[in-house]
C-alpha cells in the first residue's frame, strides 16, 4: 500500500505507543507512590528495647472529652480566650476585622495518593470566621497556603517562600507527605513552631512541629489495639505505598508483638485497582478470626472493603481501619452489610457530636466552605485554625504590636495549652524534643450509613519513645 | 500441595485466577474499543478511561441525588460516552486527520486531563468515598474458593460479545467494510466515494458507547475514582498494543491475560508491589516479539 498513512503507521505507532505508555506510566506513578521525588525519611519511631511493653489492652481513660473550652483553669490548663462555640475574641463578635492582615502560612498536598485540601480549606474557613468576628486586635488573618504536590523540591521552596517572601508570622494547617521530613530543620532554624495535621513520622518526632491529629502510625496502632480487644487471633496491617508511609505498619506490629499475636505487613500501590484480590490476600494472611488494619484515604479503603464484601469476607476476619475511614461517606457507601463490622480508630469526636467545638466546626463549614465534606479531615483543619487563633489572641492580649513578630507569635504557639471537645485529652505544644499531644482516641463503627461510637477514649499504646515521653509529660502537667 | 513458586501452591493461585478473568474481560472490552477506533481513524484514544469515569460519576449522581431509576442512569452513562466521543471526533478529527498518530494521541491525553480536572472539581473524589453498585452484584457463585458475581461474569461475557460482534460487524456490514477500508488507506477510500467523515463519526460514536459501558463495569469492579478509572486505560492500551492495534481476538486474549497476571501477582509478597508494571512488561515483550523478524532482517543485512 503506497502513499497512505497506513504504511507509515507501524514505525510511528511504535513510537506513539511507547510515548503514550511512558506518559501514562509517569502519570500513574504520581498516584502509585514509591520512588517519587522525596528525600529519605528519618527512621520511623521505633520501640525502644528498654521501654515498657506496649499495652495489649489499652487503658481507658474513663474521662469523656470535656464539653468545650473551659472558662476557668483546671488541672494546669489555662483559661482560653476564645469562648465555647465562638471563633475569635469575645470582644470582637459580629465585628468585621480590617487593616493590615496578619499572615499565617500553610502547605498541603492535593494528589491522587492523598488529597488533604479539605484540611487547608477548613483552616482558612476558621480564619474567615475570626475575621468576621473582630479578627485579632481588629486585624484580619490572611491565610497563605500552597499545594506542594507531594514534591520535595516544591515543599522546600514553599516553606522558604512563606517565611522569607510572604513574611508569615506563623504556620498552621499544613498537611503534606513531604513537608515535615523536608522542612522540619528549616522551621527549627527559623524558630517557627508549626501546627500541622501530620502524616509522616517527622510530624511526630521533631521539636518544632506538633500535630492536632495523631497521624496514621498511631491511628493504626489504636486500630490494632481494638483488634486485640476484639479477640483477633493475628494482625495484618496494610497501608499505601506513598512517601513517608513506610513506618505506619510498625505501630500495629508492636501491638501484635506485645499481645503475642502473629503479624504480617502489606504495602500496596495506590490507587487500589483490584480491591477484591487484595482483600482476599489480606484475609488469607490473617486467617479465620484474624484481624486486618487498613490505613488508607477513604476511596482506597472503600475499594478494599467493597472487595471484601464481594468475596464474603466481612465476618471471616475482624476489620479495622485508621482514622480516614471515620467518615460518614464511607459508612454510607459501605451500607448496612458492614454494620458494626469495621472498627475505625477515631482521632476526634464523632462528626455529629454535640460539643461546642464540633457544633462550631459544622457551622463554620456550612457558612464558609459548604462544598467540603464533614469529616475528620475537616475537624483537623478546624483545630489547626482554632489553636493558631488562640496563640495570636494571647499575643494580642499582651502586646498587639508584636503580632507581626514571628518570634513572639511562635513562642505563643509553643506555650499553647488548650482543651477541645473534639479531643480526648488537652492539646499542648510544649517544650519537648517531639510532640504527640493527641495521644488518646476512640473506636467508631458504621451503622446504617453513619459512624457511631463503639469504644470511648483510650490511650494509644506506648509503642514509641516519643509517645511514651508525651504521655509522661501530659500526665505530669495534668493534661490527660 | 505442589509448590509452584516461592512457597505458593496452585490452590493459592486458583482464586486469583478467577478474579483476574473478570477484570481482564473489562480490559479486553476497552482494548477492543481502542483498536476499532484506531483502525478507523488512526487515533489512539487516551481519554478512554476518563470519559468512562465521567459517565460513571454521572450515573452515581443520578442514582443517589435524583429519582432516576438505575437502568436509565447507566444508559445515560453509556450514551454520554458515545456522545462525548462523537463530539470530540467531529470537532477535532478533521483538523488532526493528517497529523502524526502521536499528535492525535496527545490531543486525547489533553481531553483526559480536562475531564480529570472536571471530575475533581465537581465531585471532590479524593475526600468523599463513593461506590457504584450494579444490581447484578447481588447474585454470586462460589468458584475455586472465590465468589464470582454476575457483574464479573457479565464483564467477561461482554468482552467476548463485543469482540465477536465487532469482528462480524467489520466483516459483514457496509459500514464495517468502509471502516476496514479506511484503516487500509484513507485517501483511496475517500476517492472511492466513501463518506469518510461519516464513517469516522460512526467509529467514534461506537467506540464511545463501549467506553461508557466499560466505565460502568470498572467503577463497579474496581472503584469509582477518576484517577483509577482514567489510568486503567494503560492496561487496555497494553492489550491493544499486544494485538498490534489490529487483531480484535488477540486484544481480547491479551486483556484477559493482563487481568489474570495482575491478579495472580497479588499472591506473591515479594512482587505484589510491582503488579501494576505487568501491562507495560507484557506490551514490551509483545513489541519485541512482533518486531523480531525485522530485527533479524536488519542484523542479517548488517552482516
Amino acid at each position: 500500500m503506497r502513499g497512505h498513512p497506513g504504511s507509515k503507521r507501524p514505525r510511528s505507532v511504535l513510537a506513539l505507543i511507547v510515548l503514550a505508555v511512558g506518559l501514562a506510566s509517569v502519570a500513574a506513578a504520581c498516584g502509585g507512590g514509591g520512588g517519587s521525588s522525596t528525600p529519605a525519611t528519618t527512621a520511623a519511631p521505633a520501640t525502644s528495647a528498654a521501654a515498657p511493653p506496649a499495652t495489649s489492652a489499652a487503658t481507658e481513660t474513663g474521662a469523656p472529652a470535656t464539653g468545650g473550652t473551659e472558662t476557668s483553669a483546671a488541672g494546669g490548663v489555662p483559661a482560653p480566650i476564645q469562648q465555647a462555640g465562638q471563633c475569635g475574641s469575645p470582644d470582637g463578635q459580629g465585628k468585621k476585622a480590617s487593616g493590615t492582615p496578619i499572615k499565617i502560612g500553610g502547605i498541603f498536598n492535593e494528589t491522587p495518593a492523598g488529597d488533604f485540601s479539605t484540611i487547608d480549606h477548613e483552616t482558612k474557613a476558621y480564619f474567615d470566621c475570626v475575621n468576621d468576628n473582630g479578627g485579632i486586635a481588629g486585624r484580619p488573618i490572611q491565610y497563605i497556603s500552597y499545594n506542594d504536590n507531594a514534591d520535595a523540591q516544591q515543599t522546600a521552596a514553599f516553606a522558604k517562600k512563606l517565611i522569607e517572601s510572604d513574611h508569615v508570622v506563623g504556620i498552621a494547617g499544613s498537611t503534606s507527605f513531604v513537608d515535615c521530613p523536608v522542612n522540619h530543620k528549616y522551621y527549627e532554624s527559623k524558630g517557627f513552631n508549626v501546627i500541622v495535621a501530620g502524616v509522616p513520622a517527622e510530624c511526630f518526632s521533631t521539636p518544632n512541629i506538633a500535630a492536632v491529629n495523631m497521624g496514621p502510625y498511631y491511628s493504626a496502632t489504636g486500630a490494632a489495639q481494638y483488634l486485640v480487644r476484639a479477640g483477633a487471633k493475628s494482625i495484618v496491617a496494610e497501608t499505601a505505598n506513598v512517601p513517608g508511609n513506610a513506618y505506619v505498619n510498625t505501630g500495629p506490629e508492636a501491638v501484635a508483638k506485645a499481645a503475642g499475636l502473629p503479624f504480617h505487613s502489606v504495602i500496596s500501590n495506590v490507587p487500589i485497582t483490584n480491591g477484591a484480590s487484595l482483600a482476599l490476600k489480606l484475609a488469607q494472611e490473617a486467617g479465620d478470626g484474624g484481624g486486618v488494619v487498613l490505613t488508607h484515604v477513604p476511596p482506597d479503603a472503600l475499594a478494599i472493603l467493597k472487595g471484601a464484601e464481594q468475596q464474603g469476607l466481612i465476618h471471616k476476619v475482624i476489620w479495622a481501619c485508621a482514622t480516614p475511614c471515620n467518615d460518614n461517606s464511607v459508612a454510607k457507601a459501605l451500607g448496612s452489610a458492614w454494620n458494626d463490622a469495621l472498627g475505625t480508630n477515631a482521632e476526634f469526636n464523632l462528626i455529629d457530636s454535640t460539643g461546642p467545638d464540633n457544633q462550631l466546626y459544622l457551622k463554620i463549614t456550612q457558612q464558609y466552605t459548604p462544598k467540603e465534606p464533614i469529616s475528620s479531615f475537616g475537624q483537623m483543619g478546624y483545630l489547626s485554625g482554632r489553636f493558631m487563633t488562640e496563640a495570636l489572641l494571647h499575643v494580642a492580649q499582651q502586646d498587639p504590636s508584636k503580632l507581626d513578630d514571628p518570634t513572639t507569635v511562635n513562642q505563643a504557639v509553643k506555650a499553647l495549652v488548650i482543651k477541645s471537645d473534639l479531643l480526648c485529652h488537652t492539646w499542648y505544644f510544649g517544650d519537648l524534643p517531639a510532640h504527640v499531644p493527641n495521644d488518646a482516641d476512640r473506636t467508631v463503627v458504621p451503622k446504617d450509613g453513619k459512624m457511631v461510637l463503639k469504644e470511648d477514649c483510650f490511650d494509644i499504646a506506648p509503642v514509641s519513645p516519643q509517645i511514651q515521653a508525651a504521655q509522661a509529660y501530659s500526665k505530669a502537667h495534668g493534661y490527660s | 500441595m505442589t509448590n509452584v513458586l516461592l512457597g505458593v501452591t496452585f490452590d493459592d493461585l486458583k482464586p486469583f485466577f478467577v478474579l483476574g478473568l473478570a477484570l481482564g474481560g473489562v480490559f479486553a472490552v476497552s482494548g477492543v474499543g481502542i483498536v476499532v477506533l484506531y483502525q478507523a481513524t488512526g487515533v489512539v484514544n487516551l481519554a478512554y478511561g476518563a470519559i468512562g469515569a465521567v459517565g460513571a460519576f454521572l450515573a452515581w449522581t443520578l442514582i443517589n441525588t435524583t429519582s432516576c431509576p438505575q437502568p436509565l442512569a447507566f444508559l445515560v452513562a453509556v450514551a454520554f460516552g458515545g456522545v462525548c466521543n462523537l463530539v470530540y471526533g467531529t470537532l477535532f478529527g478533521p483538523p488532526f486527520a493528517n497529523r502524526d498518530p502521536l499528535v492525535k494521541a496527545i490531543a486525547t491525553l489533553g481531553l483526559a486531563l480536562i475531564f480529570l480536572g472536571i471530575v475533581n472539581w465537581v465531585w471532590s473524589p479524593g475526600v468523599i468515598a463513593r461506590s457504584l453498585t450494579l444490581p447484578s452484584d447481588q447474585w454470586s457463585y462460589s468458584v475455586a474458593g472465590v465468589f464470582i458475581n454476575w457483574t464479573q461474569i457479565m464483564a467477561l461475557l461482554f468482552g467476548i460479545a463485543v469482540t465477536g460482534g465487532t469482528a462480524i460487524f467489520l466483516r459483514t456490514t457496509k459500514l464495517g467494510t468502509a471502516m476496514r477500508s479506511l484503516a487500509n488507506d484513507r485517501e483511496i477510500t475517500a476517492m472511492l466515494g466513501v463518506p469518510v467523515r461519516r464513517v469516522e463519526s460512526s467509529a467514534w460514536f461506537g467506540s464511545g458507547l463501549v467506553c461508557g459501558a466499560s466505565g460502568i463495569f470498572l467503577a463497579d469492579l474496581v472503584a469509582l475514582d477518576p484517577f483509577t478509572l482514567t489510568f486503567l486505560v494503560i492496561s487496555s492500551l497494553a492489550a491493544a498494543v499486544i494485538g498490534g492495534l489490529k487483531s480484535l481476538w488477540i486484544t481480547l486474549v491479551a486483556g484477559i491475560v493482563i487481568g489474570v497476571i495482575q491478579s495472580e501477582l497479588q499472591v506473591f509478597d515479594t512482587v505484589q508491589k510491582y503488579k501494576d508494571m505487568a501491562p507495560f512488561l507484557l506490551a514490551i515483550i509483545a513489541l519485541l516479539w512482533i518486531g523480531r523478524n525485522r530485527l533479524l532482517a536488519v542484523s542479517r543485512a548488517a552482516r
